[in-house]
């Protein structure tokens, strides 16, 4: 008999996003256990050592390991419990009488546009959660819940997913994981680096060999514009002289054992490499910074649909997504560039989980989700739903897809089932966008009119305002 | 740039009767903050210095560390270097000052996170080159958990082992 523990609210990661849910669920009066696979909690941030975090969150500036150890603090004096070097090795919904469910998730959990029938095990609701999971001590054991909520973070692209020619040979790595070698275990891992991409980590990393001691030869941007924040070009490159080489890639990898040099190109508005543009440089380390996708494998195995424009799932201004008890914040949900919102993601699916945990089908009505439709010029908008029955302020958080330096206004309206306007829900001027930079809004539920069946997002550019 | 907003700033700069830059006028912020940044960095740029320093005593190879302030940009690959020297023991709070007056820099070095003496393993184990931890050593050491365990997820004794069953 594989042994078994109940819990209100079972949290998936120990993240600055799994914290967060986890201290807000246990305000809520839930009963929290946090699942985590690492020795010790606070996710990346604890390899994170450079400072920028938390100035919304908490009004200072905190180096990664001392935002995660506020949160640890918070969950400790909360009494959240955790359990750590521990791994989920599935998921499952059980039938409402205790059986199995037949291995995936079952049907009647799954709520529809129109809403479904929202319950915690009682005989007509869907049965609980089960998460089988593994540590070194306990063995396997299980672990049941009404609510869930996954807070796994991301993962890091690699040299598979972006196209270099060459060779394999040792010294091609992750931003991330020259950051935990560095930062964690204290290892160097080369004397000349080369960094592709120039997404946050890299610049941060750029910065890190080089306090460090390695030589930083240069940053290659396929793209024509940084993918990292602003702040970070300045202070990550040009304060240690490292150029920033704009539409420029790797093309090849050189050395047998070890990584010798590599071929960068300049690529063409369509980024393709160029002919005759190819140049040699020497170096013993690549680096790679090439973007980041939410870690999905166990939503996918939850059934929960993706979004194709943030990787992560689709959910409600709660994190909840369609699967019912099942919510998802943080990195898990879309790439953030501040770990202030993913805790502030985590916090929202954390008081949710211990809702619905708590109060059963009885406390919450219907779930009226209204699809957050997001036009032209966005390369996404978060939360995908807004369910009109969950009362209060609803944080959104969305990208352009291009940079707008002359200003944009986003106007989003509420439409009737017809695609009608019923109501003009919030105007707010931008005096410049940029992809790497998210921008969060609020929209009030209670300013949602009635018989609204979606909310439309646009982005006017101040061009066409002025025309 | 001092916050992640990165408004793009411009500074009127002029000579200083005595000597180096003045900063005139600063436009296209969004907060005093910002004002405040845009004259320093015409006039003497100042970073924070976040690193590592090595450990004696825990499994834990590195310790992050901050500077308690800024220091002038143009030392700051000097502060780095300077913190090779320093050492970090368990037991040791977030917060708590390693090294005083940084190179007579005025600002000391904090630690950005606890040291746990209930990590410690014998000093050898923790010198570079004893390999990375593996997972499983860690199994026994409860004390990693920084948030309380869950009532049996600390080995003991006599617990017995649950495999499937």
């Amino acid at each position: 008999m594989i042994e078994r523990e109940r819990r209100d609210v079972v949290v998936l990661g120990g993240g600055p996003a799994g914290l967060a849910a986890a201290v807000a669920a246990a305000e809520a009066g839930a009963d929290v256990l946090v699942v985590e696979r690492e020795e010790r909690l606070g996710g990346i941030l604890k390899q994170c050592v450079h400072d920028g975090f938390g100035l919304v969150r908490f009004g200072e500036q905190l180096a990664g390991p001392e935002y995660a150890r506020r949160y640890v603090d918070l969950a400790e004096a909360r009494g959240v419990e955790s359990r750590l070097e521990t791994f989920v090795h599935s998921v499952r919904r059980e039938g409402p009488g205790g059986a199995a469910g037949g291995g995936g998730p079952a049907g009647a959990g799954r709520a529809t546009d129109q809403g479904s029938a929202a319950g915690s095990g009682g005989a007509a609701g869907p049965g609980p959660l089960v998460l089988t999971c593994v540590s070194q001590d306990r063995g396997v054991f299980e672990i049941e819940a009404p609510s869930l909520v996954l807070a796994t973070g991301c993962r890091e692209r690699t040299d598979r997913q972006v196209f270099i020619h060459g060779e394999r040979p040792a010294g091609i790595l992750t931003a991330g994981l020259a950051q935990y070698l560095v930062n964690v275990e204290g290892l160097l891992p080369g004397k000349r680096a080369v960094v592709l991409g120039s997404g946050d980590i890299g610049l941060i990393m750029a910065r890190r060999l080089t306090l460090e001691g390695m030589e930083v030869e240069g940053v290659y941007e396929l793209k024509g514009e940084p993918s990292g924040l602003s702040r970070n070009v300045r202070q990550c490159l040009e304060d240690f002289g490292i150029p920033l080489h704009l539409s420029t890639t790797v093309t090849e990898v050189h050395g047998k054992r070890r990584v010798e040099a590599v071929t960068v190109a300049s690529v063409d508005a369509r980024g393709q490499a160029m002919a005759g543009t190819e140049r040699r440089v020497a170096c013993d380390t690549l680096v790679l910074s090439v973007g980041l996708i939410p870690e999905d494998e166990t939503a996918l195995s939850l059934g929960l649909d993706l979004d194709p424009s943030t990787r992560g799932p689709r959910v409600d201004q709660a994190g909840a997504s369609r699967e019912e008890g099942v919510f998802v914040c943080g990195n898990a949900l879309h790439v953030n560039d501040l770990a202030d919102y993913v805790s502030e993601s985590g916090a929202a699916a954390g008081r949710a989980a211990a809702e619905r945990a708590l109060g059963g089908a009885a406390s919450r009505p219907e779930r009226r989700l209204a699809p957050v439709k997001a036009g032209p010029g966005f390369l996404y908008a978060v939360p995908q739903y807004i369910d009109l029955s969950r009362p209060g302020p609803a944080v959104l958080y969305f990208r352009s897809n291009a940079t707008l330096r002359e200003g944009a206004r986003l106007v989003a309206r509420a439409l009737g089932p017809g695609g009608e306007e019923t109501g003009l829900l919030l105007k707010k001027s931008y005096a410049a966008l940029r992809p790497p930079e998210m921008e969060r809004i609020e929209i009030d539920v209670a300013s949602i009119p009635e018989g609204t069946a979606s909310v439309a997002f646009e982005l006017e550019r101040k061009e066409s305002l002025r025309g | 740039m001092a916050c992640p907003r990165g408004c793009a700033l411009e500074v009127d700069v002029a000579e200083a009767p005595a000597g180096g830059r003045e900063a005139l006028a600063v436009r296209g912020n969004a907060c005093k903050r910002g004002e405040d940044y845009g004259r320093a960095e015409v006039v003497d740029p100042r970073r924070s210095l976040t690193s590592t320093v090595r450990t004696e005593g825990t499994r834990r190879r590195r310790l992050p560390v901050r500077t308690s302030g800024t220091v002038p940009l143009g030392r700051l690959v000097e502060a780095a270097r300077s913190l090779d020297s320093v050492v970090a023991r368990p037991p040791m709070k977030c917060g708590q000052v390693l090294a005083r007056d940084l190179l007579g820099l005025g600002v000391d070095l904090v630690a950005t996170d606890d040291l746990e003496e209930e990590g410690a393993v014998p000093a050898a184990a923790a010198k570079p080159g004893a390999g990375v931890a593996k997972p499983g050593a860690a199994a026994a050491k409860p004390g990693a958990a920084a948030v309380k365990p869950a009532a049996g997820a600390q080995p003991s004794a006599g617990a017995p082992r649950r495999g499937r069953s």
